[in-house]
């Protein structure tokens, strides 16, 4: 007799820390992180606790250094539209802050694991993107941000912590919903210096980090089902993987292997440099007459569709996995602590774990705890684990097949119920449509027969009500008994069969334009600027004229070096192709309009004279 | 596309008498137009021929001289006041009738699975 091998798992006698132990993930890092996952305690010890009053003062509660786990928790009166935070890094003098640049070149320079950043995110999109992009760039003049100088600092006082004794942790909880046991790994970093340290699109003191790995029970031992990453731009379904999709999921032994992002510290399955964008908020009205005109373009016009809005700036996370790893049997293991709803700091802290820079959007602020979002309100990650990745439609697979058979028994049930009641419905409306018949041809049963008529036409609507409920059940029990019969046999579903958008790197065979196009991708921009001013210099009354050519010359030159010439040549073909039908139009309205009714009436002759014919 | 290739060629024609006509008149300010028509007419020609036989490189020649021809007709109607609505119009149609998506694939200059050809239903039976 051959015994099938046992499932992955640990027996479910394992007490919480056993479990977050057996199953911790291990983290790679890019090259040139200056920020792992640390323990809150240290990093509260070093910040000062701060109160933003709504009427834009910043207030110190507690100074740097007096700040400890306990007092951070105590409870504070304050005004609506104030906000709580800690201060990492107190505000810095500009002799301070050639300091801390200074000294964060000199840690990079000893650092073991070093950053190229490679091909440059600008060479990745076209003009209007690195035209969106400068935009964006500017908002951050206007917009709350931290200074670049405070990431300096952070690191320096992060990388000086470290030598005081390094450690790597993870805060690591254990939940229990829906029959599935739910392993929560916190991961707290100090900084998020992606914008400053990886031209990425934001800095914030304090960032933290999220893996979910959902077990089920099964012969007295816990087994792992699902892993679920938190990262940029996507939700649901679409950030878990099933634990043997090996196409995305890399395991090493009972670990699942994160690859986090230089600076963003997001979560990815694979390592590669995903590229992240950042829209444009685009008026309503704007955006409908952008979609029209696409619809004009792709559908009046003929031309293929753009999958993309050129209003968005690239930005790239990189997360390569080439840097330290963190994990059991890696160059440096983990530290656990455990959290729960009884831990103070999670439950009774609810501001923000650094700078408050008053940025409207948020992205340059602090976040809040695991436990709350930074309005204080719940954070669903934490009481819904399972909602986080969608999991909360979906039972433990053991129970899968029981469930799914009582829903089977019942949708045969309704079916059989629905045949009775068609039936029976139907007799009575042919019957009542006799009698509808009937009274036809007698004006004096008027009354009765739009009475009867209106009665008819309802219990009509009812039955092709209950005939179309049959027959969308037809379809649900015929996929359902085929799901029956699959897991009856043992057979599971495609493990990606849940998967709208899955996050993948961008392959580097799209990446390898040449060394001119990202020198064209850096200048092209500020040449274009200069050309509009030497043109307005040197031939003023050329200058419209001057201003379109240098355009359609920039535009197809830069076609050619990002190999999108033909897609270019026509775009601008055809643009160039309805101005001109405008003045075409104007200028020759009458002999249009004139040959156009001519040409009606000969067609409209014609057809009139095949009738004839025919 | 074979209308299309029948202009070119006539407009390599026209190209080829207009300069022959222009250098031989001796007329100093027709010179430099006969000369242009002169270099322009071989390129007309090969692309005529390139797009009787569907030939990439035709149909980027043919768009690339339609956005020359176009933009400067544009310019010279808008800014100028002394346009040649004759090459205007016949880049016009040159470039509506070669740019949509059916004809940049018969000239393999597109790839169907890189697009997307399906349209919507115009059957009622599918609206119900």
């Amino acid at each position: 007799m051959s015994s099938s091998p046992a499932p992955p798992g640990i027996p479910s006698t394992a007490t919480d820390p056993e479990l977050l132990r057996a199953f911790e993930p291990v983290v790679r890092f890019t090259s040139g992180e200056q920020f792992f996952p640390m323990d809150v305690e240290r990093y509260v010890r070093s910040c000062s606790l701060w109160l933003y009053h709504p009427d834009d003062h910043d207030e110190q509660v507690i100074p740097e250094g007096a700040l400890t786990m306990e007092n951070l928790t105590e409870p504070r009166w304050a005004s609506f539209g104030s906000v709580l935070y800690l201060r990492f890094i107190r505000p810095l003098s500009i002799e301070e802050s050639a300091r801390a640049l200074a000294s964060l070149q000199r840690l990079k320079r000893n650092q073991k694991y070093g950053f190229r950043t490679g091909l440059g995110r600008l060479a990745r999109g076209g003009l209007v993107p690195r035209l969106v992009d400068a935009l964006f760039s500017a908002t951050l003049l206007l917009r709350g941000r931290v200074p670049k100088a405070t990431a300096a600092a952070a690191a320096v006082d992060y990388a000086a912590m470290q030598e005081g004794g390094e450690k790597y942790v993870y805060h690591g909880r254990v939940v229990r919903q829906g029959g599935w046991t739910i392993c929560q790994y916190w991961f707290f970093f100090a900084y998020n210096n992606w914008r400053s340290g990886f031209h990425g699109v934001n800095d914030h003191e304090s960032d933290w980090e999220l893996v979910n790995i959902y077990l089920y029970e099964q012969d007295r031992r816990l087994v792992p089902e699902w892993v679920a990453y938190a990262s940029h731009d996507f939700h649901g379904a679409d950030l878990r993987r099933r634990w043997d999709d090996r196409s995305d999921l890399a395991l090493e032994g009972l670990h699942p292997v994160v690859h986090a992002g230089a600076g963003s510290h997001a979560s990815y399955f694979t390592p590669g440099e995903y590229q992240a964008e950042v829209p444009l908020p685009i008026p309503e009205r704007i955006r409908q007459a952008m979609e029209a005109l696409a619809r004009f373009w792709s559908r009046t016009l003929g031309q293929a569709g753009d999958r993309q809005s050129p209003f968005r700036a690239p930005f790239i996370d990189f997360a390569r996995g080439d840097g330290l790893s963190v994990g059991p049997g890696q160059e440096q293991e983990w530290t656990p602590d455990s959290i729960d709803e009884k831990t103070p700091w999670v439950t009774a802290y609810r501001g923000l774990w650094g700078l408050y820079a008053q940025d409207p959007i948020s992205g340059e602020n602090a976040p809040a705890g695991p436990m709350y979002n930074r309005d204080g309100s719940p954070r669903p990650s934490w009481f819904d684990p399972l909602g986080f990745a969608e999991l909360d439609k979906l039972p433990p697979p053991p129970l899968e097949l029981e469930l799914l058979e009582t829903e089977c028994a019942t949708l045969v049930a309704r079916q059989e119920e629905l045949d009775c009641l068609i039936a029976r419905e139907a007799e009575t409306l042919q019957q009542l449509g006799i009698r509808l018949e009937s009274m036809e041809g007698n004006p004096h049963l008027a009354a009765q027969h739009e009475k009867l008529g209106k009665q008819v036409a309802e219990l009509a609507a009812r039955v092709k009500a209950l005939r179309r409920e049959h027959s969308e059940n037809e379809g649900v029990l015929d996929g359902m008994t085929r799901r029956l019969e699959r897991l009856r046999a043992g057979r599971r579903d495609d493990p990606r069969s849940h998967i709208r958008h899955a996050a993948e790197p961008v392959p580097p065979a799209h990446m390898r334009f040449s060394r001119a196009a990202e020198i064209w991708a850096a200048a092209s921009l500020s040449l274009l600027l200069i050309g509009l001013v030497a043109l307005i210099e040197f031939a003023p009354e050329d200058a419209w004229a001057g201003v379109v050519i240098l355009l359609i010359a920039l535009v197809l030159g830069e076609s050619i070096l990002r190999a999108t010439f033909v897609r270019t040549v026509n775009r601008v073909a055809v643009i160039l192709a309805l101005v001109a039908t405008v003045i075409l139009l104007v200028h020759f309205w009458k002999p249009v309009l004139f040959g156009a009714l001519i040409a009606l009436a000969a067609f409209l002759i014609l057809q009139r004279v095949r009738e004839f014919r025919a | 596309m074979t209308f299309v290739a029948v202009l070119a060629v006539g407009y390599a024609v026209y190209s080829l008498v207009y300069g022959i006509l222009a250098v031989q008149s001796g007329d100093e300010d027709r010179l430099a137009d006969g000369i242009l028509h002169l270099v322009l007419a071989p390129g007309a020609l090969t692309a005529g021929v390139g797009a009787f036989w569907l030939r990439p490189w035709a149909w980027a020649l043919f768009m690339t001289w339609a956005v020359i021809g176009l933009t400067n007709q544009i310019l010279r109607s808008l800014f100028f006041e002394d346009p040649d609505y004759l090459d205007m119009a016949i880049n016009t149609f040159a470039v509506l009738a070669l740019s949509p998506l059916e004809v940049q694939i018969a000239f393999g200059v597109r790839h169907t699975e890189n697009v997307q050809l399906s349209r919507a239903t115009r059957n009622p039976l599918d609206r119900h």
